[in-house]
């Protein structure tokens, strides 16, 4: 049987993600982000979006992709997770696409242990992989680097 | 099935709001038994719940209320008097009703129980016998058992061993009967007896707390979008538009007040309880004691009622249990019998202050020293080296418990560092005072945790708030020779503020962040704050302004970060992190090191040293060289207009209060100096010295500084009149006032009308 499920896409650097519609609150461009100094590696900041505080997350970072600096022009995906709002630091946005359960894999393993764990699996699409992230480990999978 | 737990919710709400208005009631039922207003309202409640309970076939909860319910029939048509048995009864069906309301809370369904017993004795009343009060009637666990109830417990609570009383004639209220003189207690509580007689009218509507804050959210949100909008309307000239600015300006701060009222509540909504509590500790222990409530419609932000309620429930019952004399005690002492705890919630300096003081026997301080020393949490050198206050707030320390010498301790230290904690943590702080004539713990805590006042520092490009709780001062630091311009001690930086020394943290190295370039700047900014029982100081690179900020959570993720508090959005929209000052004590590793070090012991020891001197008042009188005159003899400083100067007799005096100020022209006295007149311009200073309890003024030109002068004296050759010696200060000579010389002098004239001083002669 398949089911097709819609997924918000994004890229960051060369590589192409997407995260289940439903999860998605809504995508800005250009947030201030103010840097928390001790704050763990992967949480960039916070953003003031309409009077709420949402933890922004370095995406780069939190893959283990190499560091660039963000800049003002990047996007942020926003998502709600356990209540609290998030947003995901990206590089830009693409289409939302409407996926078959065909097209779905397991994720690959021979990728990195720690981004395998965020992976939910790969859609095999015409040109290139679109990697499905798991919100909920992205955001849990957060430890304090500090202290 | 959604719909009958939502049901289900509402009737537990419902019934927690009835039995507090119940344990309100009943307490003032007490007082005026002959409240038939009162005995209806209760009636009334009971009623409702009975009702309630029937749509969930709650049947216990049914027959309970049901029967407790005509028994106050009976008492409201008069058929039945209210005495202290029927008192005592009616409380232990509340309280059953309650534990059972727990149990359907807990389970969703309602516990098995036996109420026979209990609905045996209401019956019992209710055809007008008489019956045992056979159950304990503590509401709270702490009180001390049945076996430590002194003898003299009155016969109506004495418990399990009493038998049925015979007689007809049935006792009246207790605390009513012994205190004909006390005044009716409407003139005391008059809230609370308007809440309890009008809580059938005004029901208030219940609001969900998460909608509240998402409200409360928006409506920050709009203030910042306001702030943009006025920014245009400031660069447009269409009237029209600039005139809808303002309005909707209007409107939002509107909002923006009434908002933050929905968080304030009245602080009588924890006290309701209190009432209840003090009668049962008091009956448990034998004791008489009465609660004034002063300033219960007192507001403050909902979350912090929360967090007050056990603290104060524990000083409470503290207050009874150890605090207030057992009623022969006091009447030996010379007490009134019934001892009085008073309750007083008032607005002070943006901070809502809390005080419980009770008339009992107070702290016992030499056994608070002895128990400390005896826990091992102070040595005894330690301890000689202590003041009573010191002694005092030793009841704070966590492992102070004087719970095993209840008796002959009005111990206060079971769990007070609990308190103390409790209330730190919201940003509070609680000192005692305490006597023979009884003790009074004072807690100051913010109005609210939403809005506080902060200053903001920058440190590199970041800018943090600092809670206005937290600070003490801030100092430009001149930089001194060590390595960071600061001094070092066992490894901490430090800087002396005036005879303190100060450990000092680099924030922009705590923070780990790039911040101005240390070495080229002249002088240090640095920010006294305290917390965690210590105070230090923070370096930063820029303090900027003092803003009222609202605080939100940071989230999640940035929680564990201990060095937060929370975040707050300025007004331009942007975010900035709000600093835990105790966890940055913390984190930083200050507290372990001043720990290893013993740093506050030598700290004292260095206050010390540099006490060595005296404290005085630096002054001019006319000439250049200064003039100290020790602090011990300065009261206070005054300035008057001189046109408040009259002539009486010999003197010049001015009114003071309710006394007369015979003022010292200091000038006249002091040798060498100019006539008095060079400075008798239109205010003078004084300095007001109480001696032998009538003020006296030392006039003098011109008040400088408090200094520490060296105890060394040089004596002058030949002695001067009016002077006791000279002093090395700051690297020049200070001459010291002969206080007692010039005081002998100015009575002699006084004495003897004709004599003039010295120097005038001269």
């Amino acid at each position: 049987m398949n089911i097709s499920k819609t997924y918000s896409t994004f890229h960051i650097e060369d590589f192409y993600f997407g995260i289940l519609t439903t999860d998605v609150t809504e995508l800005t461009k250009e947030n201030e982000v103010t840097t928390v100094p001790l704050a763990p590696a992967s949480v960039h900041g916070l953003i003031n979006l309409r009077g709420r505080i949402v933890t922004a997350i370095n995406m780069r970072q939190r893959l283990g992709m190499t560091q660039s600096q963000y800049s003002d022009k990047n996007i942020t995906v926003f998502l709600s997770h356990k209540g609290d709002l998030f947003g995901l630091l990206v590089d830009g946005v693409s289409d939302i696409l409407e996926l078959d359960s065909e097209s779905f894999e397991p994720p690959p393993s021979n990728m990195a242990h720690s981004s395998q764990d965020m992976i939910l699996g790969v859609h095999k699409l015409a040109d290139k992989l679109l990697f499905i992230l798991d919100p909920a480990k992205i955001i849990d999978g957060i430890e304090l680097t500090h202290d | 099935m959604a719909n009958s737990d939502q049901f289900l919710e509402e009737f537990l709400l419902e019934a927690e709001e009835i039995f507090d208005q119940l344990d309100q009631a009943f307490v003032l039922l007490e007082k005026n038994p002959e409240d038939k207003k009162l005995v209806g309202n209760i009636f009334r409640a009971l009623h409702t719940l009975k009702g309630s309970s029937g749509f969930f076939s709650f049947r216990r909860i049914e027959r309970v209320a049901h029967a407790g319910e005509s028994l106050l029939g009976k008492i409201r048509e008069g058929s039945r008097v209210l005495d202290v048995t029927a008192t005592n009864v009616l409380l232990q069906t509340m309280d059953r009703l309650r534990d059972i309301v727990k149990g359907v809370e807990v389970t969703r369904a309602e516990p098995h129980g036996d109420d026979t017993q209990l609905l045996l004795d209401l019956k019992t009343l209710i055809e007008g016998g008489e019956v045992a009060v056979s159950q304990s009637l503590d509401a709270t666990s702490s009180n001390p058992p049945a076996s430590e109830v002194p003898p003299e417990v009155g016969p109506s609570e004495s418990g399990k061993s009493a038998q049925p009383k015979v007689s007809g004639a049935p006792e009246s209220m207790v605390l009513n009967k012994q205190q004909p003189h006390e005044p009716l207690p409407e003139t005391r509580e008059p809230a609370q007896v308007e809440a309890a007689r009008n809580s059938e009218v005004a029901q208030p509507l219940k609001v969900n707390v998460e909608l509240l804050d998402r409200l409360m959210n928006m409506v920050s949100e709009l203030v910042l979008a306001r702030n943009r909008l006025l920014s245009f309307a400031s660069h447009s000239s269409d009237a029209n538009f600039s005139s809808t600015v303002r309005a909707i300006d209007m409107v939002t701060l509107g909002l923006q007040t009434s908002m933050l009222e929905t968080r304030m509540q009245p602080i009588s909504n924890v006290w309701s309880k209190f009432p209840r509590l003090v009668r049962d500790t008091a009956q448990s222990c034998g004791k008489k004691v009465e609660l004034v409530q002063m300033g219960s419609e007192t507001e403050l932000d909902r979350t912090l009622l929360e967090s007050i309620r056990d603290p104060l429930i524990h000083i409470i019952r503290n207050s009874v249990d150890h605090g207030i004399e057992l009623p022969e005690e006091r009447l030996a002492k010379g007490k009134k019998e019934t001892g009085n705890i008073t309750l007083k919630a008032m607005h002070e300096n943006g901070m809502v202050v809390i005080t419980i003081a009770d008339d009992g026997a107070g702290i016992n301080l030499p056994v608070v020293a002895q128990k400390a020393v005896h826990k091992g949490l102070v040595t005894s050198e330690r301890l000689a080296k202590m003041s009573e206050r010191e002694i005092l707030d030793l009841i704070f320390l966590p492992g102070f418990s004087t719970k095993d010498s209840v008796s002959n301790l009005s111990g206060r230290g079971v769990g007070m560092d609990v308190v103390r904690t409790n209330i730190q943590q919201i940003g509070g702080n609680v000192d005692v005072t305490t006597s023979e004539h009884g003790t009074q713990l004072r807690i100051r805590i913010p109005l609210t945790l939403a809005i506080m006042p902060a200053v903001f520092v920058r440190c590199g490009t970041h800018r943090f708030a600092i809670p206005q709780n937290n600070l003490f001062e801030m100092v430009r630091h001149k930089k001194g020779s060590g390595s960071l311009g600061l001094e070092n001690f066992f490894g901490v930086p430090v800087f002396r503020l005036r005879n303190k020394l100060i450990p000092v943290l680099i924030l922009n190295k705590e923070l780990q962040i790039q911040g101005d370039d240390f070495e080229s700047k002249e002088a240090l900014n640095i920010v006294v704050v305290q917390a965690a029982g210590i105070c230090f100081g923070m370096v930063v690179d820029e303090v900027l302004f003092m803003q009222e900020v609202v605080v939100k959570s940071v989230g999640t993720l940035l929680k564990k970060v201990s060095i937060y508090s929370g975040a707050t959005i300025l007004g331009d929209g942007r975010v900035a992190m709000i600093f835990d000052i105790g966890g940055i004590a913390v984190r930083s590793g200050l507290i372990s090191k001043l720990l290893e070090n013993d740093f506050k012991e030598d700290l004292e020891e260095n206050h010390v040293a540099l006490q060595e001197g005296q404290s005085a008042l630096l002054f001019d009188l006319v000439n250049q060289d200064r003039i100290a005159l020790p602090l011990d003899y300065v009261d206070r400083l005054e300035t008057f207009p001189a046109h408040r100067i009259e002539r009486r007799g010999p003197h010049d005096v001015i009114l003071y209060g309710d006394k007369i100020l015979r003022l010292i022209w200091l000038s006249d006295y002091v040798e060498g100096k100019a006539p008095s007149g060079d400075y008798r311009s239109e205010n003078v200073s004084v300095v007001v010295h109480y001696h032998k309890g009538q003020p006296l003024g030392f006039v003098v030109k011109q008040v400088h500084d408090i200094v520490s002068i060296p105890n060394e004296i040089i004596m002058l050759s030949p002695p001067q009149p009016g002077v006791m010696g000279s002093a090395i200060w700051n690297d020049s000579v200070v001459s010291i006032l002969n206080v007692e010389d010039i005081i002998r002098r100015f009575e002699k004239l006084e004495s003897s009308d004709s004599a003039v001083p010295m120097s005038v002669e001269g």
